[in-house]
């Protein structure tokens, strides 16, 4: 009797743990479910790009699963996002990215909108051998840790450089130059680096000051910069910052000329300054005009799901979504943690970013060129220098 | 040193003093960190977006709604989550020391996720507020009405509390319960209304803080709140915690030290600098400028 009751018992407790375990240890024969992880700043100073980034990411994946033949390669494949809020420390990136990489399931990452998450993930991404796209930070030395690693946001020295060649093409008798900058992004005081030295490469005088990325206070940085009668200021703050310093410096009778890069010419910062950046020239992934099909719609899914005009980072996580999905087309049979990482390097499709291609380049970093714009009569418009 | 650096680093101290009282009133009163400050802040900046932004109603009762808003919910955070936590640690069926310090941070990050919810990442900026914050010029020294409302509403409402904590029978009575909550009790205060009453004030400060750094700054975010919590933490434990006059001082003293290093030096040490001045406040004067002891068992060392 009492051995029949322990034999029932262990049965019993031998089928729940083979179903507890089921979906990692398997994939069942009938589900195509193709799980990628998302990580994106979704609270926090850096929310600002991580919520716009998720609303990409949803309009890719809807789209995608709309037509799973035409963007996965077979109709019995469906894509699923396990979007996660990574916040702003290093150790909740990597964290998700280890629950991410127990998940048998789940064949790639996408993210996270933090350069220094994403320098933090990269090498666990790299040991754990699952393919990682860092979705939208424009930081050097990314791809570093090795080829599970793929970057498809511009790089953002590059970016500013490209900014300051520009202008100076335009103005090239510009004497006195600001560079604003942050005292706690990597990323910014990169590019904003980049954009001091390309200035000074012109012959330029550079003043430059930094407040943190988190601050709204530009009002010492702006009298600094009146004083040197600097002409055009390159702008490195997140969108919300560069919102403030542009209204701070118009109320003190300051206008220059701003460069800076994607975040400048956002829906907020437009709809609340839009009118005081005339002029200013902005290297981006995402230029909205883009003439093509799938811009338009991207740009109309985009709208009715969030009410808004999709700005750069939007961009950048719908075309992370179609990145991967690109890379699942091309294989055929069970999709792979490594066949993903196999395909990704051959990728190349039409997409959103840029001139309207995206491909990766030798270093695992995107290939094509940002696009160019400029504001005009406090409106977003395609430019070609 | 120009007469503009010493007006910006008297606005950043002010708005600093404006952010930082509530949040020592508080602390100082009730023995409760609220990290919740910095998202009361935004919740009061963003019912001001609301009441101009939406209703178009004048800056005036823009800010009086910000400040009921936000006191409001303060309030809340007191009656609804930190009383029950405080009579189960009383009646010992549970707890731990930093339990209100994560309720209150917990609550913080509830209202920012709302507030995230229902405006996504979008920013905004107060539409009717514009002409307040253009500055004129007197001899040569340029400043805006908003900059002296910011200073006089700062230090007015920061100097009304002072008297009101020191010479009312009102004051007495936070007094007297900030010293000891069971013997303020027997002697017929009522330490809940005082304690909840305390909250409201202090939220209702962070709500006119979001009103006016929003006008001053141009910009209204989710992490509008983040910026100044931090600061708000060094500020009161340099100017001593439970002490007014000694935040209204600390605030000066680091909003004139970060214009200063922001204008003079390299910008990236002004966190050095300021976190500096923590440090060596602790060292030497380790209840900080006018601060009382309250160091407990758990933080001294032989």
């Amino acid at each position: 009797m009492r051995l029949g009751r322990y034999v029932r018992w262990s049965m019993t407790a031998a089928i729940a743990t083979v179903i507890a375990h089921a979906p990692y240890g398997t994939k069942s024969a009938e589900a195509k479910d193709l799980v990628i992880g998302a990580i994106n700043s979704l609270d926090g100073p850096a929310a600002f790009v991580g919520i716009v980034a998720k609303a990409g990411v949803e309009v890719a994946t809807e789209m995608i699963n709309k037509d799973p033949e035409k963007y996965l390669g077979s109709k019995d494949r469906k894509l699923v996002v396990d979007m996660r809020n990574g916040g702003t420390s290093l150790s909740d990136a990597v964290s998700l990215g280890r629950e991410f990489a127990r998940n048998a399931d789940c064949v790639a990452i996408v993210g996270p909108s933090l350069t220094p998450q994403a320098i933090a993930l990269g090498p666990f991404a790299q040991q754990s051998k699952i393919p990682l796209l860092i979705m939208t930070s424009p930081g050097i030395g990314l791809t570093d840790p090795g080829d599970y690693v793929f970057v498809q946001s511009q790089n953002g020295p590059r970016i500013a450089e490209m900014d300051v060649k520009v202008y100076m093409k335009l103005h090239p008798n510009t004497k006195s130059a600001g560079v604003m900058s942050v005292t706690d992004n990597q990323s910014i005081i990169v590019s904003a680096d980049a954009a001091e030295k390309a200035f000074k490469d012109a012959g330029v005088t550079v003043t430059k000051t930094a407040v943190p990325f988190a601050s709204l206070d530009y009002s010492s940085s702006i009298d600094v910069l009146k004083q040197a009668n600097v002409e055009v200021i390159y702008l490195g703050q997140g969108g919300p910052g560069m919102a403030a310093a542009v209204q701070q410096a118009k109320r003190v009778g300051f206008s220059p000329q701003y460069v800076s890069y994607g975040s400048m010419v956002g829906p907020s910062v437009m709809k609340n300054v839009g009118n005081l950046l005339n002029g200013a020239i902005v290297a981006t992934d995402y230029d909205p005009n883009l003439p093509t099909p799938l811009n338009k719609a991207f740009f109309e899914a985009f709208k009715k799901l969030t009410n808004n005009d999709p700005d750069t980072y939007g961009a950048l996580g719908f075309n992370s979504v179609m990145v991967i999905a690109n890379a699942i087309k091309s294989i055929s049979g069970d999709v792979t943690r490594d066949k993903v990482r196999d395909a990704l390097p051959k990728v190349n499709m039409e997409s959103i970013l840029g001139a309207g291609n995206f491909s990766f380049a030798a270093d695992r970093t995107i290939a094509s060129l940002p696009a160019m714009l400029q504001v005009e009569n406090g409106e977003v418009k395609s430019f070609k220098p | 040193m120009s007469l503009d650096i010493i007006k910006n680093g008297i606005v950043l101290g002010s708005v600093y003093l404006l952010f930082s009282a509530g949040f020592t009133l508080v602390f100082g009163s009730l023995n409760v960190m609220n990290l919740a400050q910095g998202a009361l802040m935004t919740l009061g900046a963003f019912l001001g977006i609301y009441m101009d932004n939406g209703l178009g109603l004048p800056i005036a009762a823009t800010i009086v709604v910000a400040a009921i808003g936000a006191g409001l919910t303060n309030a809340l955070l007191d009656v609804l989550i930190l009383r029950p936590i405080a009579r189960n640690a009383a009646t010992q069926t549970g707890g731990h020391d930093l339990t209100p310090i994560v309720a209150t941070l917990s609550f913080g990050t509830i209202i920012i996720g709302l507030l995230v919810h229902t405006v996504q990442a979008y920013d905004f900026s107060f539409k009717n507020a514009e002409a307040l914050a253009v500055p004129f010029v007197i001899g040569g020294f340029t400043i805006s009405s908003l900059a002296i409302a910011i200073i006089l509403c700062s230090f007015g409402i920061t100097g009304v509390l002072y008297l009101f904590i020191a010479k009312t029978r009102a004051g007495m009575a936070i007094r007297a319960v900030a010293e000891d909550r069971g013997m303020a009790a027997a002697l017929g205060v009522r330490p809940n209304l005082v304690s909840a009453a305390t909250f409201f004030v202090s939220g209702a400060m962070a709500g006119v803080c979001g009103v006016l750094v929003g006008i001053l700054y141009g910009n209204v975010n989710v992490a509008s709140g983040d910026s100044l919590l931090l600061f708000g933490f060094v500020i009161i434990i340099v100017g001593g915690v439970g002490s007014l006059a000694g935040t209204a001082i600390a605030s000066l003293l680091i909003g004139m030290v970060q214009t200063i290093v922001n204008v003079y030096f390299q910008s990236a040490v002004i966190d050095l600098i300021v976190f500096g001045t923590l440090f060596v406040t602790l060292l030497v004067r380790p209840n900080g400028l006018l601060g009382k002891s309250v160091l407990s068992a758990g933080v001294t060392r032989r």
